[in-house]
This record gives C-alpha cells, sequence and structure tokens, in this order.
C-alpha cells in the first residue's frame, strides 16, 4: 500500500522539494540514494526515477539523480571513463571531446546515462557498437532494499561471479538503480563522414539500404527510416576511421546511391544531420511526441522483408519506420492517428511469434486502451517464475517501479 | 545408497542403461577436469542426447534432491564440472550436432557438445567463423564456452562468448525449458541470456544455442615485435590500444615461454629478450595496409629490438600454434601448472608482471606469462609437480599473492575461466560480505533447492574460516580432494 510521503529521518543533504510534479528526492551520493531507498522501504513509499519510467503512481516520489552528474575518473590509457550517472551524455561529451575521446553512442545529448542504462532504447549506433550495455564495463548499483554492490571496473572482460549488469541494466530500474558507470570510450575518428539519402519508392529505398549494409564493411551507422513529417525514406550513413578507408567507403555508398536524383541526395550531410536526426530517432525519448512504439524484434533478413507485411497489415503504411542495419529489431511508431486497434496488434504479435520474433509496446499514449502489461508478457510459465523471484529478492518493498509484466513509457491505468 | 539406487533406476529409464555410468572404473574418469590438483568423483554420470532428457533428468534429481553438475569435455580450469558435493554428472558429449548455419543472418544453431573448432570447420567454407577460440578449442564445447563465457586470442577485438551468444535453450534447475533470446539478439524483459552466459552451469543447463558468426577478413597480417624490458612491451600494448588501432589479436609471451616454446615447437621466436608481442591486424586490404602502417610507426617510437612480420599463411598458422601450445610446452620442464586468468587494466601491466617475478623468486617456483595483453588478461602459469607437497603449497601460496596483486590494482578474479571450485574462497578478496549476498539472491532465483553445481563461485559455509589462506594444501585435503 502506497503511503504518503513520510522522510524524516534522511541526512540533511538529500534536497527534497516539491514542486507541480509533486515530491522530488535528490541525494548528492550513493550512501545517501541508499538512505533514501531504505527508508522508502520502511515507510512503504514508492520510489520512481525520472525519465523514462513507467507513470507515476500516486504519492509516489520523484528520485532526481541530477546532482549525481560528475565525470569521476577518465582514463585515456585504458579507453575507459567512470562517471555518476546522473550525468547527460551531451555533458559526458563534452567532457570528453577536448581530450580527443568520445562515447561512441548515438542519442539525445540531454538524456542522462541512468536512464539509458535503464531503459536501454534502440538506437542506431547498434549496428557498429551493440547496445550501450555492451560498452559498460562496470557499475555501481543501490538494490531495492538500499543494499549496495560494485561489479567491474576498469577491465575488459570479467567472469568473477554473475555478470550483474545483465540484472540492473534494461530493466527499468526494478531491481536497482545504477548510480556509477565505467564505460568504454574511444578516440576521435581521424575522419567521419555523414551521408544522407531519399527515396520515394519503398522497394528503391530497401534495394540500396540492403546493398549498402551488404558491401561496407562496419558502417557506423546505417540506418533506413521513415517519418510521417519527412515523407518518402531516408538512409542515414556514417562511416568513420582512418581517412583513406572512409574515403573509399564514402565512394561506395555514393556509387550505390546513383540514379536519385542529386537533390535528394547529401553526400555531405555532417555534424548537423545527425544532431537533427538522432534525437527524432529515439522514440521513447519522454521529449518525442506521445504515441504508440513497437519493438519488433526478428533475425535481420527478416526484417528486410517488412514491406510485404502489409498485405496482411495494411495499418502498417501509416507507420514511422526506424531500421538501424544488423540490430535484430526495428521500431514501428504511430503519431495521434491512424494506431492500430489491439485486436490487430495481437494479430501482428502472433505473425511475429510464427516467425520466432516478438513484438513490443514501448511507449503507448494516454488515451490508447491496451492491456500492455499483458501484451509483453513472455508466455513462458518459467519466466515468469523468475520474474516474480527476481522483483521478491531485489524489490522486496514494491518500492521501486514494478515493470515486469512490462508496462511502457507513459501508461496510465489498464483497461 | 538407497535414494542412489533408486535415482540410478530412473536415469537409466531417461537414457538407457548403455548411457548410465556408475562403475568405479567409470567414474575415475570424470573424477577431474583440467584443473588437475582437485579431483572427486560423482556419484553417477549419465549422458542424454537431448533437451527432453536433460529435463527429465533434472527432474529426477530434484525429486531425490541429489545435486547435479553438467560437463561438456573437462577442459575447465578452475574445476567447474567437478562433483565437489557428489551427485549426478550430466555429460553433454552426446549432444554434438551442429542444427543449422544461417549464412543469411550468419547465425549457427548448435547443441552444447559441438567441439569449438567443428563449428569453424563447417562454417569456413561459407566465409564465416565463429570468433571466440579458447586455447583449448580443439577440445572444448560450445556449452562450456557458455558456461564460462569463455575468450580466446581473438577476443580483443570480437568480443568473448557472450557478445557472440544470441539465444539458448535452457533446462532450469527446476527442470523446465526455457528459450531466451533468439536469432535476433534481443529479449522481451531483462537479458537471460546475460545472466545465464559465464554463470558456470549453477543457474541452469544450456542444452541449445544459437551464436554469432563473422565475416572472414579478406586480409590478416601478424606481426612479431621484441623487447629487451618488459616495461616497453606493456607500454606498447597501451599505446596500441589507446590509438584506436584494434587489433584482432595482441598477446604478450615472457622469454621462459619463448624459450620454452622454442625447444618444444622451434618456432625460432626471439629468445635473448624480456618479451615478445604477437599483434594481428584484420579486415579488408585497405584498412590492414593502413593499420600496418601506423603500427610500425607506432612501434618505433618505443625500444622494440625488432620487428617482423609473418612472410605466408604457413608461418602466421605457426606463430598462433606455438603461442596456443605454450602451455603444453610447459609439461616439458614440470607436469603440470597451476594457471591464474586475472584480469587488470592494461597500464597495469608492467608493474604486475615484475611482481609476478618477484613472487616466483619468494616462493622458488617457475613463473610462464603467456597472456592476453591486449585484455589485460593475464594467465600466470605457475609451474608444479602435484607429487611434490612441498611444491604444491609454495604455488598454491604464491598464487594467492598473484590475485591479491591484481585486486590491488583494480582488477578481478577471472577473465575467462570462472571462479569455480578453483577460485571460490577468494571471492571474499573482490567481493565485500553485502555485495556477495546480494549476488547470491540470483542463484536463489533460478535455483531455490541449490542442486544446479552447488559449491562454486561463492565460498562455501565450511571454508569461510579460510578464506584469507586460498585454496590451501590443508583444505583440498581435508575435502577427500586428491593432491
Amino acid at each position: 500500500m502506497i503511503k504518503p510521503l513520510v522522510f524524516p529521518f534522511l541526512p540533511s543533504q538529500v534536497e527534497r522539494i516539491q514542486d507541480e510534479r509533486g515530491w522530488l528526492v535528490r541525494p548528492d551520493s550513493t550512501e545517501a540514494l541508499q538512505q533514501i531507498l531504505k527508508q522508502a522501504g520502511v515507510t512503504h513509499t514508492a520510489l520512481y526515477p525520472e525519465w523514462g519510467t513507467a507513470s507515476v503512481a500516486p504519492q509516489a516520489i520523484l528520485l532526481d539523480m541530477s546532482r549525481l552528474a560528475t565525470v569521476i575518473r577518465l582514463r585515456p590509457e585504458e579507453l575507459m571513463v567512470t562517471v555518476q550517472t546522473g550525468i547527460t551524455v551531451g555533458a559526458l561529451q563534452s567532457a570528453l571531446n577536448p581530450a580527443g575521446y568520445y562515447l561512441p553512442y548515438a542519442t539525445s545529448p540531454n538524456r542522462p546515462l541512468y536512464s539509458l542504462l535503464a531503459d536501454t532504447p534502440l538506437s542506431l549506433s547498434e549496428t557498429a557498437m551493440g547496445p550501450l550495455s555492451a560498452s559498460v564495463t562496470g557499475i555501481r548499483v543501490v538494490v531495492g532494499d538500499g543494499a549496495c554492490i560494485h561489479y567491474g571496473g576498469e577491465v575488459v572482460k570479467n567472469v568473477t561471479g554473475y555478470d550483474l549488469r545483465h540484472l540492473f541494466m534494461g530493466t527499468h530500474h526494478q531491481y536497482g538503480i545504477v548510480t556509477q558507470a565505467t564505460l568504454k570510450i574511444a578516440p576521435i575518428p581521424e575522419q567521419t563522414h555523414t551521408m544522407l539519402f531519399f527515396s520515394e519508392s519503398t522497394a528503391d529505398a530497401l534495394q540500396r539500404f540492403t546493398h549498402m549494409g551488404q558491401q561496407i564493411a562496419a558502417p557506423r551507422i546505417l540506418a533506413l527510416f521513415r517519418t510521417k513529417m519527412t515523407f518518402g525514406w531516408h538512409i542515414l550513413a556514417q562511416v568513420a576511421g582512418y581517412r583513406q578507408t572512409v574515403q573509399e567507403q564514402a565512394q561506395r555508398l555514393s556509387q550505390l546511391a546513383s540514379g536519385l536524383p542529386e537533390s535528394l541526395q547529401n553526400w555531405d550531410a555532417g555534424d548537423k544531420t545527425m544532431a537533427h536526426w538522432v534525437p527524432r530517432l529515439d522514440w521513447t525519448n519522454e521529449e518525442e511526441p506521445d504515441g504508440l512504439v513497437l519493438r519488433v524484434a526478428l533475425p535481420h533478413s527478416d526484417l528486410l522483408a517488412f514491406d510485404t507485411w502489409q498485405k496482411a497489415f495494411p495499418w502498417m503504411d501509416g507507420a514511422d519506420v526506424c531500421l538501424p542495419w544488423g540490430t535484430g529489431q526495428m521500431l514501428l511508431r504511430w503519431i495521434s492517428v491512424n494506431m492500430p486497434y489491439a485486436t490487430e496488434l495481437d494479430s501482428f504479435k502472433r505473425f511475429i511469434q510464427d516467425q520466432n520474433g516478438f513484438v513490443q509496446i514501448v511507449r503507448v499514449p494516454s488515451h490508447y486502451k491496451m492491456d500492455v502489461t499483458q501484451f509483453n508478457q513472455d508466455p513462458q510459465p518459467a519466466v515468469q517464475t523468475w520474474l516474480k523471484r527476481l522483483d521478491t529478492q531485489y524489490n522486496p518493498h514494491g518500492i521501486l517501479p514494478r515493470i515486469w509484466p512490462a508496462a511502457p513509457t507513459g501508461a496510465k491505468e489498464l483497461v | 545408497m538407497g535414494t542412489l539406487w533408486g535415482l540410478i533406476k530412473s536415469l537409466e529409464s531417461i537414457v538407457g542403461k548403455a548411457n548410465v555410468l556408475a562403475s568405479p572404473e567409470e567414474l575415475a574418469v570424470y573424477e577431474c577436469d583440467a584443473c588437475v590438483l582437485i579431483k572427486t568423483q560423482p556419484d553417477v554420470v549419465v549422458l542424454p542426447a537431448s533437451t527432453e532428457e536433460v529435463a527429465q533428468i533434472i527432474k529426477a534429481c530434484n525429486k531425490a534432491h541429489v545435486p547435479f553438475v553438467a560437463r561438456g569435455a573437462g577442459t575447465g580450469l578452475s574445476g567447474g564440472a567437478l562433483t565437489t558435493e557428489g551427485g549426478v554428472l550430466i555429460g553433454l558429449a552426446r549432444m554434438n550436432r551442429i542444427l543449422s548455419i544461417d549464412t543469411e543472418n550468419k547465425t549457427a544453431h548448435v547443441q552444447p557438445g559441438v567441439v569449438n573448432v567443428w563449428l569453424n570447420d563447417a562454417t569456413c567454407s561459407h566465409g564465416l567463423f565463429y570468433a571466440p577460440d579458447p586455447s583449448s578449442q580443439a577440445a572444448c564445447t560450445l556449452g562450456g564456452n557458455i558456461a564460462e563465457n569463455a575468450g580466446g586470442i581473438h577476443c580483443v577485438k570480437y568480443g568473448v562468448t557472450l557478445d557472440h551468444t544470441l539465444g539458448l535453450t535452457v533446462v532450469t534447475p527446476e527442470g523446465d525449458v526455457v528459450k531466451t533470446g533468439g536469432a535476433h539478439g534481443q529479449h522481451l524483459g531483462p537479458s537471460w541470456t546475460g545472466l545465464l552466459v559465464g554463470s558456470e552451469g549453477t543457474l541452469g543447463i544450456v542444452t541449445e544455442a544459437v551464436v554469432r558468426l563473422v565475416p572472414v577478413p579478406q586480409a590478416i597480417r601478424v606481426y612479431q615485435a621484441a623487447f629487451a624490458r618488459m616495461e616497453d612491451a606493456a607500454e606498447v600494448v597501451s599505446s596500441i590500444m589507446a590509438d584506436g588501432l584494434t587489433p584482432s589479436a595482441l598477446e604478450l609471451i615472457d622469454a621462459f615461454t619463448a624459450k620454452t616454446v622454442n625447444a618444444a615447437f622451434h618456432i625460432g621466436l626471439p629468445e635473448d629478450v624480456d618479451a615478445v608481442l604477437l599483434i594481428e591486424l584484420d579486415g579488408d586490404h585497405i584498412s590492414v595496409e593502413q593499420a600496418g602502417s601506423r603500427l610500425i610507426t607506432l612501434l618505433n617510437r618505443f625500444s622494440v629490438s625488432q620487428i617482423r612480420m609473418a612472410e605466408d599463411e604457413t608461418e602466421r598458422l605457426a606463430l598462433w600454434k606455438a603461442r596456443k601450445g605454450a602451455v603444453s610446452a610447459y609439461g616439458r620442464i614440470l607436469p603440470a601448472f597451476y594457471i591464474h586468468d586475472c584480469v587488470v587494466p592494461r597500464s597495469q601491466l608492467a608493474p604486475l608482471l615484475r611482481q609476478i617475478e618477484t613472487i616466483g623468486q619468494k616462493y622458488d617456483v617457475l613463473i610462464g606469462n603467456v597472456f592476453h595483453a591486449g585484455d589485460g588478461n593475464l594467465h600466470p602459469n605457475i609451474l608444479l609437480d602435484p607429487n611434490d607437497a612441498d611444491m604444491v603449497g609454495r604455488v598454491m601460496a604464491a598464487g594467492k599473492e598473484i590475485l591479491e596483486a591484481c585486486l590491488a590494482v583494480g582488477g578481478v578474479l577471472s577473465g575467462e575461466h570462472g571462479i569455480g571450485v578453483e577460485k571460490a574462497e577468494f571471492m571474499p578478496l573482490q567481493f565485500t560480505e553485502e555485495e556477495l549476498a546480494v549476488m547470491q539472491r540470483l542463484k536463489t532465483v533460478f535455483d531455490p533447492q541449490q542442486l544446479a553445481n552447488p559449491g562454486k563461485i561463492f565460498p562455501t559455509p565450511q571454508r569461510c574460516g579460510e578464506t584469507r589462506a586460498g585454496l590451501s594444501l590443508a583444505t583440498l585435503q581435508a575435502g577427500g580432494l586428491w593432491v
């Protein structure tokens, strides 16, 4: 049962403020967060980290991590940086760039790291780097009952005990809050070249996208996308590395784009293009318009056949699409209009499951009538048992968001 | 005895009498793995051929409340496949099929008993290969690789087993069959694959896996660089990685090992130096050419006494054969070795290697270093004669001191061999009591009855008082373990 805020014994350095959202607490250290969680457990008060979680329950406390936002240690010789996770990606990049390094992960610059680690949203960088979690070599976590654990560090390999990074990353804060992380960084490449191509025809865009993916060795970014704002298909490509290699790859990309009208090609799109599109393709970001966002997971070659799905599911024609190369996942989005009905989504889910994939609702608008919890549930009974036990072990007082069965960003009470 | 007899009968009804081994002679074959200092026999060995049989076996074990341990080829170096608390050993060698290869999506669907190198043999004609390549790849199995999150020479560029594991079929410690991930490599919920890979068989038994394959690179070059000082070699390692060169392999061989390998394989590694680096670059022709030039420029900034490039494929393969065969070359000096697997930040390699040398002199033991320098993954091989109790004692003490030195500089106990039983007592050196308790809660989630590979990873209560002593000779003897 959620009780009103009663935090009489928090240390004085923990800020408590009240604004239009309700009560916020702002710890300035991992130890302070531990005390907050312990107090919350005793008083049965729900605690919701800001950014990217399920809807805030009434009388819950918002956790603001913005005071835990420093760069603790930069180790260029190890290609690693250790940070407090309240830091935004933009601030982290600003700290790394002057030293000649960067975090090779494309995301909205104002997203704090702890939110990215918790939600692991699909990023265009995953084509080259894999998920952000693969770049994390060490974490410090406050678990749901206030205990603290440190796993890993400035080492690139580690099989010491259970790899708890996979328990606390990608699990939407349900089992604990990551307060500190060590991440792999990279030297800023000698050269980076960004290109943006446009095609009106789905078939043409898919064909060029496929050829690019097959013929360009290790592109940093290669994504096919369509949004209602853009009309038609875009291919965003970025290659980076040694100058000669980049020039050779850029030439090959331009050859693969040949035949497109010149006005629809941007050979040197540059940083401004990335700055424009990367945040706009982060559809789980709360700053993006509210909408229904689906994540579809299938082997890559099956995803490339998505244009054939429209025969069975004509409502897909109204979707925004984002398909990064080689990640095994794509995003579909509807804003405001033409959203599929719940029954249509159920049919689509079964269709994808028949191909050994899955569909997940990752964001849903407040007015959408859908049992999201049920939709996102892993059907395997043993997995349900694991989820219940994980919650008992790591969120014993139920004060952290109970996501599983999953409830996406913006969800309100279920029908 | 009655329980065991009844269990054996149950097992025979599941897999057939021929696949249940219970005689002393048969059990002796399974008394140890590659961690030769510890020997302990299971009560019975069972050899299933399918996921369903594994599930039934585990249910039978649950019913009898008997622990069980999975085993691949028995090449593990941390005693992970030993039945230290008795029970059933589930040998997965019969589950050795490559079920399918998907060249379009670059994946393979395999059973756990597939030998690592078999997968490359099957995929190379498609221009693909499976990147994790432990030194034991000619014998070790993919199931064991998954259990230990095995690495290998090429993981500095390509990553470890987890980076190549897209999905699993697992039999849980309660006998349920669960599929995690898939050919798409994604999860609906927590990354169960991420939690299970490297869990050393304590959270479930993998009976199928979907693994990622990567394209065979167009061009591969191996360079050999010799250094009069270990410090220079270690500094070069850091510089190569910091430069963003991303070699596909970066291995260090110390002088002692170079001499030993030359004597065994006649490779012609430089011997009058302190360290030899083997550096491999791969990729398309242009990238390899460019990276090679950068590497030479970088090497020439340091005091390198010799740089050569392997002239041809034969020489390249011979160099790697020598590297992978280094530990077997030690057998010409002493019959066994105790190898550690700690990982440290790369910048700490040079001071640690000097410390290891000092520790070897302190305890009068021979230590050969041949390891994955690009990952900071040390492999001090402490040579020993298992029949010499005094030597074993000194080796154990030296090993513990090496681990303490690694942890003191921010290292971890294991990079690819796992904790098993061999390093369980050292876990409190790295983790606090609270941290170990938090970690052990995960075991309770998957295995509430604590039947899956017990006695591994975490120090057992009877050994708590000896945690500071490590895996001492007294501990081994008190536990009825062979020395």
